[in-house]
This record gives C-alpha cells, structure tokens and sequence, in this order.
C-alpha cells in the first residue's frame, strides 16, 4: 500500500506539471478538479489558478471527496493512471471498461483531456 | 509550376513534426468499377495518426450496400467481399525525402511519391497490393478556402486540411486478384495541432466527384467548455468546365434516409440531401450509401459522465456515397451533374441512451 501511495503522488506530480505546460491554454479558468484513487482511498484536489497554474494541491481520503467539490472528477487506480501516462492504457478504452470513470462539466473534461486523454 | 493549383510541394510534407500531441494523415480515396462491381478503394499513412501511432492501412469493399428490412426496420448486410490491411509501426519508422519537385514518404511497405498536383502511391503487403497514381483534376480545397489556413473546428481544435479530386489509374492485386483501377477519388493531407475529441457532436466531411464539378462540404456541431453551442463549417465547388472555384457561402444538409449498422448497434444516416450557395449559383445534390461504412471506430465510454449525462458513445466512419444532381446558375441555366461518387467521413459523438 504505501508502494502504491508513493506511486500515486508520483503520478500526481506529473499531472501537475503537465497542467502547469499548458497554464497558458487553461488561464482564466480558476477551478479545480480532483483524482480518486479508489485502489488506495487516497484523492488529490488540484485547484488552478487564474494564470492557469496549479496553486493548490490537497490530499485527502477518497472517501470523503464528492463530485461536487470540483467541476470534474477522476475516479481510477494507481496502475490504471500509471498505464495511462506512460500510454501503455488507451484512456477511452478504460472508460468504456470502467477502469476510468469521469464525471464532471464539459469545461473540466477539456482540461483534463491534455493530460490523461 | 502549375499555381493555378493552390498547393505547393511543402504541403506535402509532414508537418509539426516535434510538437507534442500532433496528427498528421494522408488519406487516399477512390470510387472505380470492376467486374461490373462497384468498388471503393482507401488508403492512409498516418505519422502520426489519431491513435497517437504511425500507422498504415488499406481497405477495399465491393457495393452495393446490402440492406434487409426485418418488421419496420432496415438494417444493413456486412459486404461480400471487404479486405483490410493494417500496421502499426515504431515512432521512427516515418521517413522522408525531397528533392526539387518530389516528397518521397516512406511507411513501412507503402510509399507515397508526392509532386504538386499528383501522388503516386504504392503498398506492397503480401495480399494487398497498390499501385496508384492520383491526378488533381483542378486545384486543390483548403479547408477554411485559404490555403494553409488554420482551422478552428471547436475551441480545442485547430488543423489544417486540404483535399485534391483526383482521376485515378493504376492496379491494386487483393489476396492475388489483380484489378484494374479507373475512377475519381481523392487525396487529402490534414495536420492536427491539436483536437478536443469531446467537444464534437457531429461532424460530415463530405467529397463529392461529379463529371462536371467536385466539392467538399464540411460541418462541425460541437459544444464549447461553457455548454454553449459551436459551429463551424467550410466549402468549395470547383466547376470543370468554367474553370471556376467558388468557395461556399452557405449550405445545408438533411438526412433522408436511415439503417441500422450492427458493428455500431446504431441506426445511421444512409441518404442526405445537400444544397449548397456560391456566388455563381447553387449545388443541388442527393447522395446514398453505395458501400458498406469503412473504418469504423468506435466507442462506448459507459463510465463518462459530462454535464450530468451518464454513458457516451464515439464513432467515426467512412461512407461511400453515390450522388445525383444539379448546379443551377444564376441565370437559371441547370447543369445537370453525372457520374457522382465520393465519401462522407462521419464523425458522432452522443449519449449511449
């Protein structure tokens, strides 16, 4: 378990900096948007500033996130997200298996999409 | 050179090669009979495609569509005869040459000899042969009219497209039947900086090769981040005779026909009817399956939810179409349209309820 959590803040270290690449593209949004590690009941909350940046990365137990709390969720384990980065897992293929499951508004998915699409 | 063509030998080339997440496709199409049996012919190299892969792939299937009414409803038949070709390659198997007046692009087995206003293309798989040659019948369409114009489709996606209709001549050898290729089709060349697949609904990319003139018609239905609706279309008519190249003012599309394809487990449009406005005059025109849908990707994202709505299905598709028709001038002299063939690429993005 603690393998996997050390995986997971990894792989959300990567999230991270790939949002920050692409600040420009996500300026003047200002929302957030959370991962769910359902595998590890560990969730990360990423909260983007208006330049587009992430200023604030909480964790906290996947138990007590809900959808509501950021306009788009990721719900998926530790070696689905890791498959996913290193493009080893077809993301549309784990969401039509369920291995991903993403709920949120139209404007999340889109940036979501550049960094786990 | 022959400007009058509105491409030059750069736009042959790969293009954003390096940039992160990019596309970039060749695509060739044709239409041709043989046999008395109408075929349809598609090759692509994609460096890379969609799939974020370099890829290479050849299909033909013989027509007509097959359709079978059970109770109220008509379904299509899978074809006779369908052969498809397909590789995926390392991300350093694309190359590339030029000299002063060829691209040569180099796919694993299949090449593709790129001069301004023609391509050669050859493949060389074990039962899937080709040999092509593919002639600009005019000068080419640029999506958006301009050429090299970066194309805004949705909100988060912008590429560049052109198209060539081509007359096409050559052989393609299937599983050791040699065949003899005469027909119109086309060459189409799209780089992708970058795409936002789900911010698609509905998209027609339709090519129509008539003996008289040729057109591609494109629409995008999509929604942007905020909910709100967005459009985008672009098209062209190149008249033969006239010489004339008339980009499309305004047009419309309505579906008239449906069938329930079975690989998708959907019902699809089979037959639209088209009108199109330019300076000049309007296109009129009716187009039908003519084959079974080629390429079909699909989707079902059960586990998506967006904007509340539970379950999302993605298809694409290429439809073989045959098409009918009119250009009728401003003056009111009609044109009547013959030998009408081409492809609409669909694309759909909806609720799988």
């Amino acid at each position: 378990m603690a393998e996997k959590q050390k995986t997971a803040e990894e792989l959300i270290k990567t999230i991270v900096t790939k949002l920050n690449e692409i600040a420009d593209v996500n300026e003047g949004w200002g929302k957030a948007v959370q991962f769910s590690f359902s595998d590890i009941n560990v969730g990360y909350y990423l909260k983007l500033a208006m330049n587009g940046t992430v200023e604030k990365c909480d964790k906290k137990p996947a138990s007590e996130m809900r959808v509501e709390d950021a306009e788009g969720t990721v719900i998926l384990d530790v070696d689905t997200l890791k498959g996913i980065l290193d493009k080893t897992v077809d993301p549309m293929e784990a969401l039509g298996k369920g291995l991903l499951r993403i709920e949120g508004k139209m404007d999340a998915l889109m940036k979501l999409a550049p960094v786990i699409m | 050179m022959n400007t009058d063509l509105k491409v030059k030998l750069e736009d042959m080339k790969a293009k954003l090669t390096g940039v992160p997440g990019h596309f970039c496709d060749w695509y060739f199409a044709v239409n041709f009979k043989e046999n008395e049996k109408n075929h349809f012919l598609v090759l692509h190299l994609s460096a890379p495609g969609l799939k974020k892969k370099n890829s290479m792939g050849a299909r033909i299937v013989q027509g007509p569509l097959g359709l079978k009414k059970e109770e109220s409803i008509v379904a299509m038949e899978r074809p006779v005869f369908e052969v498809t070709c397909s590789v995926d390659y390392p991300d350093d198997a694309y190359k590339e040459e030029t000299d002063k007046d060829t691209v040569i692009s180099h796919l694993g087995n299949m090449t593709v000899i790129s001069k301004v206003g023609s391509w050669h293309v050859r493949l060389d798989e074990k039962d899937f042969k080709v040999d092509l040659n593919f002639s600009a019948r005019g000068p080419v369409v640029w999506w958006g009219n301009e050429p090299n114009e970066l194309c805004v489709l949705t909100p988060g996606t912008k590429l560049v497209g052109l198209e060539a209709f081509c007359d096409v001549d050559g052989t393609a050898t299937i599983e050791g039947k040699r065949m003899k290729v005469h027909g119109k089709g086309l060459y189409e060349h799209v780089w992708i900086e970058k795409i936002a697949f789900m911010e698609f609904r509905l998209v027609d990319w339709i090519f129509a090769n008539f003996d008289e003139l040729y057109t591609l018609l494109m629409r995008a239905e999509g929604v942007k981040g905020d909910g709100c609706p967005h459009h985008y279309e672009t098209g062209a008519i190149y008249l033969m005779k006239e010489k004339k190249y008339l980009p499309v003012t305004r047009f419309s599309v309505s579906t008239q026909k449906w069938a329930f394809c079975p690989e998708v487990l959907r019902f699809t449009p089979i037959a639209y009817e088209v009108t199109a406005e330019t300076e000049m005059g309007v296109l009129k025109f009716n187009f039908e399956a003519s084959k079974y849908p080629q390429w079909i990707e699909k989707r079902r994202m059960e586990f998506l939810t967006i904007d509340r709505i539970p379950g999302w299905s993605f298809i694409m598709y290429d439809l073989p179409i045959e098409c009918k028709g009119t250009f009728t001038y401003k003056d009111g002299t009609i044109l009547n349209l013959t030998s009408g063939d081409g492809v609409d690429e669909v694309l759909r993005i909806f609720p799988l309820l």
